[in-house]
């Protein structure tokens, strides 16, 4: 008996002390996850990553880096499946524009593909959100194709194969995309080559149903096959052409086959020590870099995170960001604009010296700088250090409502982004300015994080606060996305945040003067963002989607 | 001891089950005789909260379902005074409201004026909600709040119903529920319980 005891005492010892050792190795290698609350995990890789707004398409860029592809081919075989996937954000009536980092030669270089103004006079014009005036020439084909010729490995049919059986076998529809189905549902039945789409057996698509879109898989496999000039000056140029010219619209052949994307070099700043690389004009990473500038002025990391002074010196400096924005940024190719002055630090320092610590500024105008953009992002590294932040867009949810008969595209309305006068302002032929900013940060001259999102006018507040998050901070990539996120500007009233912001905060920003406007605790409105980090030390892949959105992490 | 069934009993037995597993979709669908084309014409839809389901449920009552309704998703009580019957598409949009240029206050207002207009012309009322439980904020709430109570029928997807809210708020009221499975079965619905045209 005795013997016995002893033999089970001696089993338990031994068996407490083996779950005492697995509890503690849990707990270890459990640390990672549960240090920060998210929703989404944050996903580890060492061989290559691919983050999008949407699972599908984040599958398709990893495919392609499983092929062997670099992380050029993912980016594009992603873009290209995005706009099956997510053809409320994008496709091949959208446009955008990337920052690809190439490791082999350290160089970093913005490829503009935004849309761009008919060359026919519509100065007459007034420019409304939908049908065929609505619509610029599309970017999208001319811009990933040339990303792809110059600096992917892979052939075109390679890289759009998954977009084309997405789009020929169907995917299943996501809340997320039936509710962008349902809030647009009016204009959308409006056009019934968009209703054929969208609602085909009469009522729009919802959760769960399965999506094909047959026309857009053969304009697609047309594409692979016969590259860009199918789209800008064959049949799918001509039937685009037909759609407009029988409805109203400005696009002509002409348009289609002056188009070119545009290589440009990027928009350069520091940040605490770290290189901030972002999309030059028409967009949005210049007023990134001018805020982070402007932010540097302030011991941002002597507080938390969302403390109420950290907020209120980030929405002033979002005001006079964006008020630089709307008075400085335009298309390059048509308007001088003073990329330096609203670079340069000392200008940041000046326009800092106007906010008050107590006091929220009610009225704000642009600075006086020397010299003189519905949307969806992915982020892709590959193992050989190669990096792309592409950020693309069709405009508002839908675009224009309008899709062209018989190819399954959906036409953008970037014709609503002209401003009344200044730098934006239209003309024949130009670029119209946008907020998309996607980025890529490097520490000593080696990238290690990239990152964009979709949002509209949230989209450089958002980048903003981001990089506040990851640099500042030091959050790891998912807790720095699902990080409550606040929004101010320069022509609003309100500051608008999610409702995780505190309630005590909130109060306290009242007390100095701000409006509130809040929203639900993850909300789409402060757009969906998605971003890669690379650890220095380690390299291991470190990705984060947004859960505001259906943003999705692959690796291997 | 063995009990053993006949192969009658056993029969009856299973057919009774069956009838008990159906008898509940019946019971849902179910609309009481005494509203089934009871809804005279002219009819007239507009949202209740500036809903973009409104603009859904107008293709499928007119589009798919022919009954010829008017619309106005933000209709004044003036343009429904000739309504004999009222549908109300429920459900508060801040979107929908920018577009409208409304703000909550303005739209809440607008539905009492309409609800009230309605009630002093004995104009009969159906509110239907096609939305999920998720989506219904308090903002909705409180206009389903304002619409229900003055309704003839409630007709709502059953996804917009997993907290038993239109349920108990259509008891207390004494309003008839039907509950559906999807925005198509809300459309039959609304088509059995107009009058023939």
């Amino acid at each position: 008996m005795a013997q016995k005891n002893k033999s089970v005492g001696l089993g338990m010892k031994h068996g407490v002390r083996k779950f005492l050792l697995f509890l503690l190795a849990a707990f270890v290698f459990a640390l990672p996850i549960f240090a920060a609350d998210t929703i989404n995990a944050e996903i580890t890789a060492r061989n290559g990553m691919v983050a999008s707004a949407q699972p599908l398409a984040s599958a398709a860029g990893l495919e392609i880096l499983m092929a062997g592809g670099n992380a050029i081919d993912a980016a594009i075989a992603a873009a290209f499946a995005l706009g099956v996937v997510e053809p409320n954000a994008t496709g091949l009536g959208g446009e955008g524009m990337m920052v690809i980092y190439l490791a082999e030669n350290k160089t970093t270089i913005a490829i503009d593909y935004r849309s761009m103004a008919p060359l026919a006079d519509m100065s007459k014009i007034k420019f409304g959100s939908e049908g065929h005036v609505a619509v610029a020439v599309p970017g999208t084909v001319a811009g990933l194709c040339t990303a792809l010729k110059d600096y992917g490995t892979k052939s075109l049919a390679e890289v759009m194969a998954p977009a084309i059986r997405y789009a020929r076998n169907g995917f299943i529809v996501s809340e997320t995309l039936a509710q962008t189905i349902a809030d647009r549902f009016d204009p959308i039945s409006r056009n019934e080559a968009l209703l054929q789409i969208l609602a085909p057996e009469g009522l729009p698509l919802q959760t769960g149903d399965i999506f094909k879109n047959p026309d857009l898989a053969v304009t697609l496999e047309k594409i692979a096959a016969g590259g860009p000039d199918v789209f800008y000056k064959g049949d799918i140029a001509d039937a685009i052409a037909q759609d407009m010219a029988k409805n109203g619209g400005f696009i002509t052949k002409a348009d289609l086959a002056a188009y070119r994307a545009i290589k440009r070099e990027p928009v350069r700043g520091t940040y605490r020590g770290y290189e901030i690389v972002s999309a030059p004009p028409p967009v949005g990473g210049i007023s990134v870099i001018e805020m982070l500038n402007m932010l540097e002025c302030f011991d941002i990391a002597s507080e938390q995170p969302l403390s109420p002074r950290n907020i209120h010196i980030m929405a002033e400096v979002m005001k006079r960001g964006f008020a630089d924005n709307s008075a400085y940024v335009g298309d390059p190719d048509f308007f001088q604009i003073p990329v330096t002055g609203l670079l340069d630090k000392e200008y940041a320092r000046s326009r800092v010296q106007e906010i008050d610590l107590n006091k929220v500024t009610t009225s704000i105008k642009a600075g006086t700088p020397d010299e003189h953009p519905s949307t969806t992002h992915l982020s892709v590294v590959d193992r050989h250090g190669n990096m792309v932040a592409l950020t693309q867009t069709i405009s508002g949810f839908w675009g224009a409502c309008v899709a062209v008969p018989g190819t399954g595209i959906i036409l953008n309305n970037e014709m609503q982004n002209w401003s009344s006068r200044g730098p934006n302002s239209y003309a024949p032929g130009k670029r119209m300015r946008t907020t998309i900013a996607p980025t890529i940060i490097a520490k000593d001259g080696n990238p290690f994080v990239t990152m964009g999102t979709p949002g509209a006018g949230r989209i450089i507040s958002t980048m903003v606060i981001l990089t506040v998050n990851l640099i500042d901070f030091d959050m790891g990539v998912q807790e720095a996305i699902e990080s409550p996120r606040f929004y101010a500007r320069d022509t609003e009233k309100l500051l608008s945040l999610e409702s995780r912001i505190p309630k005590e905060t909130q109060e306290w920003l009242k007390s100095i003067g701000y409006s509130i406007k809040e929203y639900p605790p993850f909300d789409l409105f402060f757009g969906g963002a998605q971003a890669i980090l690379v650890d220095p030390k380690t390299g291991i892949m470190h990705g984060g989607a947004d859960p505001r959105r259906d943003g999705a992490v692959f690796g291997f | 001891m063995i009990y053993r069934y006949s192969s009658t009993k056993r029969f009856l037995a299973i057919v009774c089950f069956m009838l008990l597993g159906i008898l509940p979709i019946f019971a849902q669908y179910s609309v009481p005789s005494t509203l089934v084309a009871s809804f005279e014409r002219p009819g007239f839809m507009t949202s209740a909260g500036q809903t973009s389901d409104a603009a859904i449920v107008k293709v499928l009552a007119n589009t798919r379902l022919k009954l010829g309704l008017e619309y106005d998703i933000a209709a004044k009580p003036e343009t429904i005074a000739n309504a004999k019957t009222l549908v109300l598409v429920l459900g508060v949009s801040n979107k929908g409201l920018g577009a409208a240029g409304l703000s909550i206050e303005q739209e809440i207002e607008r539905v009492q004026s309409i609800v009230a207009e309605a009630l002093k012309n004995n104009t009969r009322i159906i509110s239907i909600h096609t939305g999920g439980t998720a989506r219904r904020g308090e903002a909705s709430n409180q206009v389903i709040e304002l619409c229900v109570p003055a309704s003839d029928v409630v007709i709502v997807v059953e996804g917009g119903n997993n907290d038993g809210f239109f349920t108990s708020l259509c008891e207390e009221n004494n309003v008839f529920l039907v509950q559906v499975p999807s925005i198509a079965e809300a459309g039959n619905v609304l088509k059995s319980l107009f009058e023939a045209q």
